[in-house]
């Protein structure tokens, strides 16, 4: 007898196959069904909680029913850190709703604050948590976004904060100054992985809560942002991260821990992991805040080729686009991309200035480069002028130091150094180079050619071309550049282990640029921001004394004067400062130039969508 | 009644006659020769500097001053290969005398020849060069790493844009000639295809030769070897390279070398298992012959045939690695290389065709040439593998 399948059994077994697909499709539905009751509970859960609060705080008298009903009319009272945000809410076509959707070019390791060291991440972060006070954007003066006022004492050691009492984390616990002395203590605890915050906490001394809603910050010595240190400090929920001081390793390794008072929050704040891919952020719909934010979600998608993220920009999946120059005019000229897009350009006020970094320690030996002289023929040689003309397309202006060329700590009678080829030459044959054995390369007394590698980043177009046109400026007086092409990370362990001949990277500044961490001989330690072994007493004593001067008048020409060190010294040759070309969709409305830059994504948000226009719903 | 007839065609000859039998691999010889003499030559067909010139009653040929060592080497090699063809010498004798002859060049050039290491390409545009009673100039008058700083920004020009110069394929982001750098990029793509090859080859020949004749014990111990390599993707070993030694020709070259030679090993091991009973191995045993002799004077010559398939798609194959690590922006930085060419015809936001139709279109006739190389070689050789697709006329 042999066994063959006849059409009986056919039946048979298509019935059980689709018997077992819809088993399945029966357990993926109820597995929905309780994943949306969980959804639901959990919003019932924090409604019910709030009810409650709410009830006990009208019998307890604590919130009383205005009678009057003529104040209805008058405006709310806002806090000024709110006023913009405010006035944006009172515009005719204000509506809220839509999502924010934004792109970033590299994928995110870790979202958790402090243990994170890339912009993407802080970016994420500024959504998420808040700090006790925030800069104006129209005046750059500080308000208080969590703190009412505070005082700073007479020597200036001490600022004391007095805090709003109705601010709320978004699980819905009150921030008190528990809080805020906890996020120093927590910092400043060694088993915890925050080395750069550490370095300038470690000005101050001790952080108390006073009561529920005061906190004094005393600082060990005067420092110059004392306030901005203490008040830009962003303010973590003791409840939520105290845990982990007891298993640090597990903050340290953590992928999204992210909890705060801010306008948004994670949906979870503890499951966010770096598989995801995009980031999230919904509404915080307990935002204490004096204006709701417009936005309902803030998305980032995670987009790392250039042109695929211009082609999902034309395709409207994200909101903005920042372009290279060379295809900005072309961008520009281009109906589809002008029809859906309101485009800016301009310098920001903190824009970040890139430069090439000369070594001058190897290996415990100083380099070629730890000659000043040779610094300065490298300055002369490189013709900035002609990178921004060819490379950048007159969109960037050169750099003459770290300091702005808007902010007062520069001082304008510094012009940037000229292309001079004599002059190089003449410097390098001062320090001894000469082509010996007509190869067309310098060699110096020893024999030695005068080649060096630059080390740049691999994937940014822009300056892999910068890079091949100084290559062809050097040779002109004989210097032989080596391009050196490396990955993020690796050209990251190269910089901590003060590896290379010279590098080309940028640095961002803010409103006024505290130059100790890359120029003060101190930092030239492992894992310090010095990586060219930089050292001249003379800048080291001018860094100190500036950062320790509080008064802005005597302070600024102690930071002119370090400049001009820098100017003669060139530890940096500084390259420039490069405008933003960004296209943002026309969706996007209220955006405005303020001294900060544009206004997107400054915080309180100052966005909208018009109803008519909104893409996304829920 | 018909009559067997002896043929006196040796092997060799015999396989090569079938092998040139259609009108496929005729075309892809005579592509490949088209991108060896490109190669060879590269240096006097795409120039910034004259060939000769006369300046003050002096005649001098700037070209020989500014060659590179590659240069020299190369020309030297194309002179031994001549003067090999012309010699009627067996296969594994000229094959010697050519690897002795390259390294002695090899030497001698490293040791005799100084090339001047920083070349200013600006300078044979000024008067030094041109005002000169006669020159005579190379069909397409810049080097490929010529990035006419002395007319600022030339940057990806449409072939025949620019007025005051001739640019047949326009030029590339940095504002260099397309064609000049088309015509030395043949010369990487054509060394690292046979290089690399070439150490997959000595490997897989040594090591799959030891495994067929030996089998047991050394044969199982060899494919679990072959296997272990089989399983390395070269594709990433490369990128990882890359990240952590920077970027090399001469590594490439030896990466894909050492992770493509587990194909050859195969073909070797199994034609040395067929011959090692045969009457002529056993009798070359019995005569006490050493090993080498046996494996690689008796059987290889009978087993070398299946290799030429191989070895025809394995060239194709390593210049599609460099091609995809170029395209990737992993390749040389300023070399001139096919792939990076056409990485940067999708680069900015507009589309360039001529970025992307030139050194597209030569990548694909160069692996296409050696794709029919290869299946003529099959079908010659084996005809049972033979798919007749239409290669053998």
């Amino acid at each position: 007898m042999q066994k063959r399948l006849t059409a009986k059994d056919w039946i048979l077994y298509a019935l059980i196959a689709v018997l077992i697909t819809l088993l399945l499709l029966v357990m993926y539905q109820i597995d929905r069904q309780w994943l949306r009751l969980t959804e639901m509970q959990t919003a019932l859960q924090a409604q019910a909680k709030d009810m409650r609060d709410l009830r006990s705080a009208v019998s307890s008298g604590t919130l009383a029913r205005s009678d009057n009903a003529a104040t209805a009319t008058t405006t709310p009272a806002v806090a000024a850190a709110f006023n913009r945000a405010h006035a944006m809410t009172q515009q005719a076509g204000y509506a809220q709703g839509d999502w924010s959707v934004n792109a970033f070019g590299n994928n995110l390791k870790t979202l958790t604050p402090l243990v994170s060291t890339d912009a993407y991440a802080s970016d994420v972060q500024s959504y998420v948590q808040e700090s006790l006070i925030t800069r104006n954007p129209d005046t750059l003066e500080w308000e208080g976004l969590i703190a009412k006022s505070w005082q700073v004492s007479a020597d200036g050691l001490t600022i004391t904060f007095q805090m709003r009492d109705d601010v709320t984390f978004s699980d819905g616990k009150p921030l008190t100054a528990d809080d805020v002395a906890f996020t120093f203590n927590f910092i400043m605890t060694e088993a915890i992985q925050a080395p750069r915050e550490r370095a300038y906490l470690e000005k101050i001394a001790s952080v108390k809560a006073n009561g529920k809603y005061e906190v004094v910050f005393t600082y060990k010595e005067p420092y110059f942002e004392a306030l901005s240190l203490a008040g830009g400090m962003t303010i973590f929920p003791k409840h939520f991260y105290e845990p982990y001081l007891k298993t640090p390793q597990a903050f340290n390794e953590s992928k999204g821990l992210l909890l705060g008072s801010g306008p948004y929050q994670m949906p979870d704040p503890k499951g966010w992991t770096p598989d995801k891919g995009n980031v999230e952020l919904v509404r915080n719909e307990r935002y204490w805040g004096d204006v709701q934010p417009s936005y309902n979600r803030i998305l980032w998608k995670i987009i790392q080729n250039d042109s695929a993220r211009l082609t999902t920009y034309r395709n409207g999946e994200i909101d903005a686009y920042g372009a290279r120059p060379n295809e900005y005019a072309d961008l520009k000229q281009d109906p589809q991309m002008m029809g859906k897009s309101q485009n800016f350009e301009y310098m920001p006020p903190v824009a970040g200035y890139s430069y090439i970094g000369w070594n001058q320690e190897r290996g415990g030996k100083p380099t070629r480069f730890a000659d000043k002289r040779v610094r300065q023929a490298m300055s002369h040689l490189t013709d900035v002028q002609r990178v921004i003309k060819d490379v950048f397309l007159d969109y960037a202006e050169p750099a003459v130091s770290p300091f702005s060329n808007t902010s007062k700590q520069h001082d304008p009678a510094l012009q940037p150094y000229a292309f001079n080829l004599e002059k190089a030459q003449a410097l390098l044959k001062e320090v001894g180079y000469e082509d010996r054995n007509k190869d067309g390369v310098l060699e110096d007394a020893a024999g030695q050619p005068f080649e060096f590698k630059l080390t740049y980043f691999d994937a940014n177009e822009d300056t892999k071309r910068m890079v091949l046109l100084l290559k062809d400026l050097y040779a002109k007086a004989g210097v032989k550049m080596i391009p050196f092409p490396q990955e993020w990370p690796v050209m990251l362990e190269s910089l901590n282990k003060k590896d290379f001949d010279a590098i080309t990277l940028g640095w961002t500044s803010g409103i006024e640029t505290d130059i100790y961490q890359m120029f003060h001989s101190s930092q030239a330690k492992t894992d310090g921001d010095n990586t060219i072994s930089y050292k001249n007493p003379a800048l080291d004593s001018l860094i100190d004394k500036a950062r320790a001067t509080v008064d802005e008048a005597t302070r600024m020409p102690l930071w002119q004067q370090a400049e001009h060190i820098m100017y003669d010294d060139q530890p940096y040759t500084f390259l420039m400062r490069r405008k933003t070309l960004a296209f943002i969709d026309k969706r996007i409305h209220n955006l405005q130039m303020t001294k900060l830059g544009l206004n997107r994504g400054l915080l309180p948000l100052e966005n909208y969508v018009p109803s008519a226009q909104q893409k996304y719903q829920q | 009644m018909t009559k067997h007839e002896v043929s006196r065609e040796s092997f060799s000859r015999r396989i090569w006659r079938k092998t040139w039998q259609g009108w496929g691999v005729k075309l892809g010889f005579a592509w490949i020769a088209v991108l060896g003499f490109a190669g060879v030559f590269a240096p006097f067909l795409a120039n910034s500097m004259p060939l000769l010139m006369r300046k003050d009653g002096v005649i001098s040929a700037p070209v020989l001053d500014y060659l590179t060592k590659e240069d020299v080497l190369v020309l030297a090699m194309f002179a031994l290969l001549v003067i090999l063809a012309g010699v009627s010498w067996s296969a594994g004798k000229r094959l010697l005398v050519f690897i002795a002859g390259t390294l002695l060049a090899t030497l001698l050039i490293n040791a005799l020849l100084t090339p001047p290491s920083v070349v200013i390409y600006d300078q044979f545009r000024s008067a030094a060069y041109t005002q000169v009673e006669w020159r005579v100039m190379p069909p397409i008058e810049y080097t490929p790493q010529d990035y006419l700083r002395d007319f600022g920004d030339t940057g990806l020009e449409e072939p025949l844009e620019a007025t005051e110069r001739t640019h047949w394929m326009g030029t590339e982001e940095n504002g260099a000639d397309v064609l000049s750098r088309m015509i030395h990029a043949s010369r990487i793509a054509l060394s690292i295809g046979l290089i690399a090859t070439g150490i997959s080859l000595v490997i897989g020949v040594i090591l799959g030769g030891l495994m067929g004749y030996f089998s047991g014990v050394i044969d199982m111990l060899g494919m679990r070897l072959v296997e272990i390599f089989e399983s390395i993707p070269t594709l990433f070993l490369l990128l990882t390279f890359v990240a952590f030694f920077g970027r090399s020709l001469y590594m490439m070259m030896i990466i894909i070398g050492v992770t493509s030679w587990s194909g050859y090993a195969r073909y070797i091991r199994a034609e040395f298992l067929k011959l090692r009973k045969q009457d002529y191995v056993q009798a070359a045993v019995a005569g006490g012959l050493p090993l080498s002799s046996i494996l690689f004077r008796h059987m290889l010559p009978n087993g070398v045939a299946p290799l030429l398939v191989g070895v025809s798609f394995g060239v194709a194959s390593a210049i599609l690695a460099e091609a995809t690590l170029s395209f990737l922006g992993l390749g040389l930085v300023d070399a001139p290389s096919w792939g990076q060419m056409l990485n940067q015809a999708v680069k900015s936001s507009l589309f360039n065709w001529w970025m992307a139709v030139f050194p597209g279109g030569a990548i694909f006739l160069t692996v296409f040439a050696y794709n029919l190389i290869g299946e003529a070689f099959r079908d010659a050789i084996d005809p049972q593998l033979s798919r007749n697709a239409g290669v053998n006329g």
